[in-house]
């Protein structure tokens, strides 16, 4: 599904990504772990192309890395991103139109989100409230809602425990697990090595912009000692 | 009393024409970050487009300011495509240089291409009747021009909060890079916000031509 080969991301003159490769089949949810400043959110900015990078990046075995950042979401590229960046001052149900660019009907759009309320009671109650008013876990909920909305090939996901209370947290993992049982293809960008490894089914782990290992999720004792060894910053 | 409601009147009516103004050039600040000082421009290309259509084309005014405000919007759309769109990634000072030059272009393009001088266009003018209401002298031009304001800032209104478009340059003013993530064409957006400034300043033109006759 998606396929990056070679992969160098910038930051104006520093060079934050060092020739990556990375594969994420269709139906699987793969994570990419490491520590803050590894190079995790950059890989994801250089996959949406908000972000100056060299190398091959494939959706679908079509080339997207010459393309401008609003032609790849169209090709199905959806992002929930660091910081959530829920239009802060937009009404949670304009919030979610947002995530409908690609509908050529108001109609199926608005069904579409009936049926997200559906899985989100919570957004449905709050759907004329401004988005900045919700709490951090809602915000999440809703930046998860709005990227799905485009029924996307795949679904980036980064950091959504930041910040987030304990319980909170496990909700959104449950969230990222039910919608991997529904068949959607998931790239998760985490610090969070425990949760992250027990919703995924591959596992790359970044450290100072290159990767530093990579397998199976059962490789890695459910996020335990082979992490703290790697990066000795995980519980 | 009668002073006080004469000049309320006079204000409310100055203050539409600077609202639509206004207005033109605060969606494009909103969304880009960008002060259009060609704005003025855009509304002087206006006057002129209405000098041309006037000549060759028909007398007929309500003809001519549909001509006014589709040259509006299609300077402002031209403006964005061949200078703004050029420079959109650059940083705020060089948007800004930008406009000074696009300015300056087209301020001398209508004195070379136009004239010096003030040429009449008087089409608008029988907009301007006084009407005597008891003591108060009113033009007609100024209810017109409030009127006409508010109805322009209840679509715009409407516009920006029902119509996916709309929804999308209130977004993009809060974070363009989140809106074009979420598959929004960029260039799309940027150039609804300046077809927008453009009619509004399509419109304010009509109201200036009609007070001052000139262009």
């Amino acid at each position: 599904m998606l396929e990056i080969n070679s992969l160098n991301v910038f930051h104006g003159p520093i060079q934050a990504v060092h020739d990556i490769d990375m594969i994420v089949s269709e139906g699987q949810c793969v994570t990419l772990l490491g520590p803050n400043g590894a190079g995790k959110t950059s890989t994801l900015s250089a996959i949406t192309g908000t972000a100056r990078a060299t190398g091959s990046i494939r959706l679908g075995g079509d080339q997207i890395a010459h393309m401008s950042v609003d032609d790849r979401s169209r090709r199905g590229l959806a992002i929930s991103p660091e910081g959530r960046r829920v239009f802060a001052n937009l009404s949670v149900r304009e919030n979610l139109l947002m995530g409908g660019a690609l509908y050529n009907s108001k109609a199926q759009l608005s069904a579409k989100i009936e049926q997200w309320f559906v899985q989100f009671p919570t957004l449905r109650e709050r759907s004329d409230q401004l988005a900045g008013t919700l709490s951090g876990g809602e915000q999440q909920m809703l930046a998860i809602s709005r990227a799905l909305l485009s029924n996307p090939r795949i679904l980036l996901l980064d950091e959504p425990s930041l910040g987030l209370a304990p319980q909170i947290v496990s909700k959104i993992f449950d969230i990222i697990r039910d919608l991997k049982a529904q068949g959607t293809t998931i790239l998760l960008v985490e610090q969070n090595a425990a949760a992250a490894v027990s919703v995924s089914d591959y596992v790359y782990v970044l450290n100072n912009g290159v990767i530093y290992i990579h397998g199976q999720t059962d490789q890695f004792g459910h996020g335990s000692e082979l992490m703290n060894e790697l990066t000795g910053v995980y519980v | 009393m009668d002073y006080a409601i004469q000049q309320t009147l006079n204000a409310l009516s100055f203050g539409a024409e600077y609202a639509l103004i206004a207005l033109g050039l605060a969606i494009v600040f909103s969304i880009m970050g960008l002060v259009n000082f060609a704005h003025g421009e855009v509304v002087a290309f206006g006057g002129y487009s209405m000098v041309i259509t006037a000549t060759l084309l028909t007398s007929n005014p309500w003809i001519i300011m549909i001509g006014v405000m589709f040259a509006c919007v299609l300077t402002a759309v031209v403006l964005e495509r061949v200078a703004f769109r050029t420079v959109r990634g650059a940083d705020l000072t060089t948007g800004l240089l930008t406009a000074f030059g696009v300015s300056i272009v087209l301020q001398n393009l209508f004195l070379l291409l136009g004239s010096p001088r003030a040429i009449a266009a008087t089409q608008f003018i029988f907009l301007d009747k006084t009407i005597t209401i008891g003591t108060i002298r009113v033009s007609s031009l100024q209810i017109y021009e409030t009127l006409a304001t508010l109805v322009a800032i209840v679509v715009l209104t409407l516009f920006l909060r029902k119509t996916p478009l709309g929804i999308a340059m209130r977004a993009a003013a809060l974070d363009f890079e989140m809106v074009r993530l979420c598959g929004f064409r960029a260039n799309r957006v940027i150039a609804g916000a300046f077809a927008i400034s453009g009619l509004l300043a399509g419109l304010a033109c009509i109201f200036i031509m009609a007070r001052r006759g000139s262009v």
